[in-house]
């Protein structure tokens, strides 16, 4: 009996495994480490208990960075999803070049974060970058703007970076939703309606909701936990201007040495999103996904 | 309620033309069928009348106002689809409304419409359901409704009973046919199925290639087609096409089928008939009469398949030497045995006879 009811799991067992190396363990070792002290400049590993926690929480470095990546959320998540689901429905339309202008959209998702950033580095390099050049050439100012180096604009630069990085995706995932709907309920609803932009808020978009609040979320989340635009782009400055709380677990990891505090920390990010998913979902439609009728 | 026209229209997609020069009148209150096989252009024309296909070249006007260049929503038209095209998140009531609610009429009114148009094809308990929760059939009522609901000039029908089950088209035949006494509306109807076209039409218009065929009312073309094309394409069971050569003899003409066999018919054609030609005898199913016996004139040959329907029974025959088989629609009440032998008659006055490019010989 034994053998029987315990067989299946052997064969689960090799989609268990790499599970378990790579995920559980790093988290529970992670969670190991939020427990002591680990500093590479300190030897030995002594428990604390939680006192990397009210050791990071209480920190000023904490409230900024919280701060910062709430501000970066609550701004990039709209951005992309509204930036994102325009261009799906212009890139529905077929003109000349459609086709070419819908593999260029989707460009920015195959790069990798950090040749994105060093792509934006250059857009915003003071003396060589484009937007300074077509500025001082058209005269709007006269001296170049320090783009990166200005605390306001350096958040606003990461936030243009990790927005037009994002925008992919909600462009395909937008796409798809949109070349679900059946074209003749469009062609009915041109017969039943002139105003184009009343037939989209009354017939596509209701078809696209829940498409909109899953990107909404994912967006969200992905902003919040964000970090390589971030280490790449400013290194969280000028002083701590866009220092968002995933890059400082790695300034509190590998800049300060001090393991415990960052794994701490890491935590309280992970508390933190998933009391949002939580949030988020409670808040709702219960009929939003796939209603009863 | 208004008349429709079209005058010389064309449509091209790149390089195919769908629709070819079609000029056409529908006049007011006319229930008109477009008919012929898939690609023959019968969808894009009624797109086009709808307003949802550009038109490449040509004029249409509905009521007498040219509508090239108005947009599809100011046509004073209301389409059903064949996929019913209902707006998934609205209920019953919301949808067949909704045409009325964006241009602003009165939500009171809207509703007392939609109260009346749901009445007339019974739907009224469905109101507060989404289309999901309904079947196909009264999914496509619900569409019906929704034209309705518009109180349109022009029905446009774009084969609609096409994802309905065999059942249930008879049904909504029947009812649409009603419909079309009950409102008087010229109503212009696009569907690939003879009999739609057949039974519901005050018009048939045939469409081949992008062209018109021929036009005319159901039994007209029935009975005097103008092409093999048309003959063939209405009519269940289909017409018989037989090879034959023409001779006159006396005044009359003699048909020889490639067995050997005549035909003689009584009357006319003589003048037209080049000795020798050859062209294609078609006659119906219904027009050859089936006999055990050998009489004078009768063609013999060999029962292959009897299908027994009921009402009526369709006999195969094989004759010697030609290679495709002869349907007969006998009354049911006749029973006959597969593989017997049998001779057949042709109702001589039912005879059509076509030239080598599949027009008729008049």
């Amino acid at each position: 009996m034994w053998a029987i009811k315990r067989y299946p799991l052997l064969w689960l067992l090799p989609a268990l495994l790499p599970v378990a190396a790579f995920i559980v363990y790093p988290v529970a070792y992670a969670f190991w480490t939020s427990l002591h002290q680990v500093m590479l400049l300190f030897p030995g590993e002594p428990f604390v208990g939680f006192d990397n926690y009210a050791r990071v929480l209480t920190s000023s470095y904490f409230r900024t960075a919280f701060l910062n990546s709430v501000v970066f959320m609550l701004l990039a998540a709209p951005l992309v999803v509204i930036l994102g689901v325009s261009a799906a429905l212009f890139l529905q339309r077929r003109f000349a070049g459609s086709m070419l202008v819908r593999s260029v959209v989707l460009l920015p998702w195959v790069l990798p974060g950090a040749i994105s950033a060093v792509l934006w580095i250059w857009v915003f390099h003071p003396s060589f970058g484009i937007i300074n050049g077509v500025l001082l050439g058209v005269g709007a100012v006269d001296t170049p703007i320090q783009w990166l180096n200005t605390p306001r604009l350096a958040f606003a630069c990461v936030l243009v970076a990790h927005v037009w990085t994002q925008i992919p995706f909600a462009v395909v995932l937008t796409m798809a939703a949109l070349s679900a709907i059946n074209s003749e309920t469009l062609e009915a609803a041109t017969i039943d309606c002139r105003n184009g932009w009343k037939r989209f808020w009354y017939v596509v978009f209701p078809e696209v909701k829940a498409m909109i609040v899953v990107l909404l979320i994912y967006n969200a989340l992905i902003a919040f936990t964000t970090y390589d635009l971030v280490y790449a782009m400013t290194g969280g400055g000028p002083g701590t201007a866009t220092t968002l709380l995933a890059f400082q677990i790695w300034r509190e990891s590998f800049a300060m040495y001090d393991f415990g505090a960052g794994s701490a920390l890491a935590f309280v990010m992970v508390a933190v999103a998933a009391l949002l998913i939580v949030l988020i979902t409670r808040a709702l439609p219960s009929d939003l996904f796939g209603e009863r009728p | 309620m208004a008349s429709v026209e079209l005058k010389s229209v064309s449509k091209s997609f790149g390089n195919v033309k769908a629709v070819r020069d079609v000029s056409l009148t529908i006049p007011d209150r006319e229930f008109v069928v477009f008919v012929g096989p898939s690609g023959c252009g019968k969808s894009t024309l009624l797109r086009m009348i709808a307003g949802l296909e550009e038109i490449s070249a040509g004029e249409i006007s509905i009521g007498g106002r040219r509508v090239n260049d108005i947009p599809a929503a100011d046509r004073g038209i209301a389409m059903v689809f064949q996929s019913y095209a209902l707006y998934p998140h609205m209920t019953v009531g919301e949808n067949m409304g909704f045409g009325l609610k964006m241009s602003g009429v009165p939500r009171e009114e809207v509703k007392a419409k939609v109260a009346q148009a749901a009445s007339i094809l019974q739907i009224g308990e469905l109101l507060e359901r989404k289309p999901r929760a309904l079947s196909g059939g009264q999914r496509q009522r619900v569409a019906i409704g929704r034209a309705i609901t518009r109180n349109p000039d022009v029905f446009l029908f774009d084969e609609p009973l096409s994802n309905l089950d065999a059942g249930l088209r008879a049904q909504m035949r029947v009812e649409l046919a009603r419909l079309h006494a009950e409102f008087n509306a010229t109503m212009i109807y696009v569907t690939h199925d003879q009999v739609e076209a057949m039974t519901l039409a005050d018009r048939i218009v045939v469409l081949n290639k992008g062209r018109i065929e021929q036009q005319g009312a159901p039994l007209d073309l029935y009975e005097r087609p103008d092409s093999m094309f048309v003959a063939s394409f209405l009519g269940q069971p289909k017409i018989n096409f037989l090879d034959v050569t023409m001779q006159a003899k006396q005044g009359a003409t003699v048909l020889r089928l490639s067995d050997g066999h005549e035909v003689t018919l009584p009357s006319g054609l003589s003048g037209k008939v080049t000795p020798d030609a050859a062209a294609v005898l078609g006659i119906r199913p219904d027009a050859i009469t089936v006999s055990s016996r050998a009489t004078a004139g009768a063609i013999p040959g060999k029962l292959e398949l009897v299908e027994h329907l009921g009402s009526e029974t369709l006999m195969h025959i094989r004759l010697p030497e030609i290679s495709e088989l002869v349907t007969v629609a006998a009354p049911g009440s006749k029973r006959f045995k597969k593989g017997a032998n049998c001779w057949i008659t042709f109702d001589l006055k039912r005879v059509l006879l076509f030239d080598h490019r599949g027009l008729r010989i008049r």
